[in-house]
């Protein structure tokens, strides 16, 4: 616990006119968990990439075992002991998990390493409990098997440092704790492992020691078990997160979206098929925020999708704002006055090749003012980007870098300044803050109570029970894709949910 | 950081350069030729006198429509290699019209095979993206194929409706002189075609169909990302089924090119230039 692993001193990198990185100490202990905290855009990533060999400091130096080391490629890092567990995984789904591991760098490349990697394999399950199925396929793995043939293979390539970079993104809550018992057990066993991670239960939970980043400096470090999260939080955000206003009570007005007797098919080319959606009601006003509450999977994507028209129903009928919306599809949703945060931001949100201007105006350059009869004002539609930039607080150097270069939270921001700027009627918002920090997080909810104080009406749809009681005005709780009931904000209790949403039969 | 990329390619590019350089000395000078003789050679032929300048330029601009063409298609995410195709089918086009344009006064008629030429290609291409956008052909393969096509109709072409007075020779008749696209006059030889013109225009009017109209937005954003297209309302695959007819277009306008442009006596014949070119 004392001997230092790895040690850097007065790290710095910048991009351009950005730094993301001003002068970092950051020590690291063998057989210690070291969280490394902080806000998105704050240098955690950056950091860790500068440590993993993929960018090189601009200053200051990196010190492993006490002599100073320099990465000049990812593989320099690897070699020396360091690895990282990306939050999308690096394997390929179409190989064994054997294969997994035998397919890296390597000196001569007609060798064949099945079967020694088979035996370190077994050894490393030996050791730290780490256990893989050498011959199973990984696209037949769950993710948080995935993960873990990701721990494996980096030590079965040697890493005895390991950088985790938010693992509980992409897992169910056992699959976490699950995680957490392994990373306890490479501390004990010796190794080093940074926890980079924003949820503070899990910090508290797991690591021993803390690293806080803002703005891309260290503004705090020490034992996890001298400090509060309200301390943590404090140090990430730099000052007191203000509370959300308090809720004025819902005033309803005339319906936004009502959907009746939708059936939906689990195969769109088999409508005859098994259901993911039936008989779904919903009624949505203006005013309000209607959440929908259910585990992943209950038929919320479909539900998305067949308001958007991107999926067909199989029945059922469905009126915006008054008018009956058959023929869906995307361009009449949004033509009739929607709005959608979704929750795939990478895949449906934002085109991360294209620049930033683009993407916030991608709806509205299709249209007078900024675009008459198919060509584009670009100067009009950047100026109309960079407005939407400060009103919603999109941190970036330039209007026209690619968005894909933006941190996460600049990019939900930016994706919400394309959504709020027409003054939607109606708003689908699909875990509008996943992966977000606490700020950016504070900065959408407010958005959206915006707009419901303008009057617009949000369906509200998330996994995060939390996030849907204290959002909503009423709550549906959706299950095995039925409505199997409809609470008002002041009965909704997590036992409530939870017990409608395991309960057989509906209620009203 | 782009600077230091920047210089990196730079390097690279040179490198390349270089070592292509050696590689082929050491083969001249295997085969007892001075390298130095053949580069001084290499230089006269393509850009010595203003001769072989007109026709190295003039060569040019097929090859640039086809780039131009290639450009469209690949930003909307639709990767076909249908251009040889296209280039035939765009010169077939052309000869027919051509044709029978001998009465048409001359700008007339030099429109007249432009425009059939990219009809041509347009059509050719329209094969590739109909099988694409309904049947769900991957337009690579079909694109491909379609290539092999495209050779044997001009083969029957000019041994049928095509062919020309003599009927032991599959070519076409002489194109009649209204339709041969003008030449630079004061350029030895005529080498030079006026058509060069077309380099620069096309170039830019492909860059501000890309950057500046709402469907060049609309065909990057389908090419970049399908699926958040869709979803904001835009129509992938009409973007890539017009990216796929626009770049037939420009390889049947440079099939047209090929046949029209600076030369009198090219027939459109079953070894195509065309083929040739575009790959």
């Amino acid at each position: 616990m004392d001997k230092p692993a790895l040690r850097l001193s007065g790290v710095s990198k910048r991009f351009g006119d950005v730094t993301a990185n001003d002068r970092v100490d950051f020590t690291l202990f063998w057989g210690e968990i070291h969280a490394l905290l902080g806000e998105n855009g704050a240098g955690k990533t950056t950091l860790m990439r500068i440590v993993t060999g993929l960018y090189q400091p601009d200053e200051g130096d990196l010190q492993l075992d006490g002599e100073t080391v320099q990465f000049h490629k990812p593989e320099h890092a690897l070699r020396a002991g360091i690895g990282m567990v990306h939050q999308h995984f690096t394997l390929v789904p179409t190989l064994t998990e054997l294969q997994n591991l035998v397919m890296r760098p390597s000196l001569f490349p007609w060798g064949n390493a099945s079967e020694e990697l088979r035996r370190r394999s077994e050894l490393i399950a030996d050791t730290t409990g780490l256990r893989i199925t050498p011959d199973r396929l990984v696209a037949d793995a769950s993710i948080g098997e995935r993960q873990r043939l990701e721990i494996v293979k980096l030590l079965c390539r040697g890493a005895r440092i390991l950088i985790f970079d938010e693992p509980s993104a992409a897992l169910s809550p056992d699959e976490w704790s699950e995680l957490a018992i392994l990373m306890r057990q490479l501390a004990a066993d010796g190794h080093a492992i940074v926890l980079i991670s924003h949820k503070l239960p899990e910090v508290f939970a797991t690591a021993d020691r803390y690293t806080v980043m803002r703005a891309g400096a260290v503004v705090g470090s020490g034992p996890v078990s001298q400090t509060t999260p309200d301390e943590l939080v404090t140090m990430m955000v730099g000052e007191s997160v203000p509370e959300r206003p308090a809720r004025t009570p819902a005033d309803p007005g005339r319906p936004v979206l009502t959907i009746r007797g939708l059936n939906v098919a689990r195969d769109p080319e088999n409508p005859k098929g098994p259901q993911v959606l039936s008989e779904v009601d919903l009624e949505l006003h203006a005013g309000e925020i209607l959440g929908i509450a259910g585990v992943a999977g209950s038929g919320q994507n479909e539900l998305v999708e067949v308001v958007m028209g991107v999926r067909q129903a199989v029945s059922g009928q469905i009126e915006l704002i008054g008018e009956p919306f058959e023929n869906r599809t995307p361009s009449r949703f949004y033509a009739a006055g929607g709005a959608l945060i979704a929750e795939d931001r990478h895949g449906i949100g934002i085109v991360s090749g294209m620049a930033l201007w683009e993407n916030i105006t991608m709806r509205a350059l299709r249209r007078a003012p900024l675009s008459r009869r198919g060509i584009v004002n670009t100067r009009a539609a950047r100026a109309r980007a960079r407005e939407l930039m400060t009103a919603f607080d999109v941190r970036a150097g330039s209007e026209k870098l690619a968005i894909g270069r933006l941190s996460g939270g600049n990019q939900q921001k930016a994706v919400l300044a394309r959504e709020f700027a027409d003054q939607p009627t109606l708003l689908i918002a699909v875990q509008p803050v996943r992966g977000l920090d606490v700020r950016a997080t504070d900065f959408v909810y407010r958005q959206l109570s915006e707009h419901r104080e303008r009057g617009g009406a949000t369906l509200l749809i998330s996994l995060d029970l939390d996030e849907v009681i204290t959002m909503s005005d009423r709550i549906a709780v959706l299950a095995h894709g039925q409505i199997r009931g409809v609470l008002a904000a002041e009965e909704a209790t997590k036992t409530r949910i939870g017990a409608l949403m395991t309960s057989q039969e509906s209620l009203s | 950081m782009r600077i230091r990329n920047l210089s990196t390619r730079a390097l690279i590019t040179g490198g390349v350069i270089v070592a292509a350089g050696l590689i082929a000395s050491v083969i001249l000078l295997a085969s007892g030729v001075s390298p130095a003789a053949a580069l001084s050679a290499f230089w006269a032929g393509t850009f010595g006198n203003s001769t072989n300048v007109g026709t190295t330029l003039t060569q040019a601009v097929p090859l640039l429509l086809v780039a131009l063409g290639w450009i469209v298609s690949t930003r909307a995410g639709r990767l076909h290699v249908g251009y040889p195709g296209q280039v035939i089918m765009g010169g077939s086009l052309a000869t027919a019209v051509g044709l029978h344009c001998g009465a048409f006064p001359g700008p007339l008629a030099v429109v007249a095979t432009a425009l059939a030429g990219i009809v041509g290609g347009m059509l050719w291409a329209g094969l590739t993206a109909w099988l694409w956008a309904s049947r769900g052909v991957l337009e690579i393969i079909s694109s491909l194929l379609l290539n092999l096509v495209a050779v044997q109709v001009a083969a029957w072409l000019v041994r049928g409706p095509l062919q020309g007075p003599d009927a032991h020779q599959p070519q076409s008749a002489t194109f009649p002189p209204s339709t041969i696209w003008p030449s630079i006059g004061s350029i030895p030889g005529q080498t030079l075609s006026a058509d060069i013109v077309l380099m620069p225009v096309c170039a830019v009017i492909v860059v501000f169909l890309l950057s500046r109209t709402v469907f060049g937005v609309g065909l990057r954003a389908s090419g970049s990302n399908g699926q958040a297209a869709r979803w904001s309302g835009i129509d992938p695959t009409r973007s890539g089924v017009v990216a796929i007819l626009i770049s037939g277009g420009f390889a049947g306008l440079a099939g047209a090119a090929l046949l029209f442009a600076a030369s009198l006596i090219v027939q459109v014949s079953p070894r195509a230039r065309g083929t040739r070119d575009a790959i």
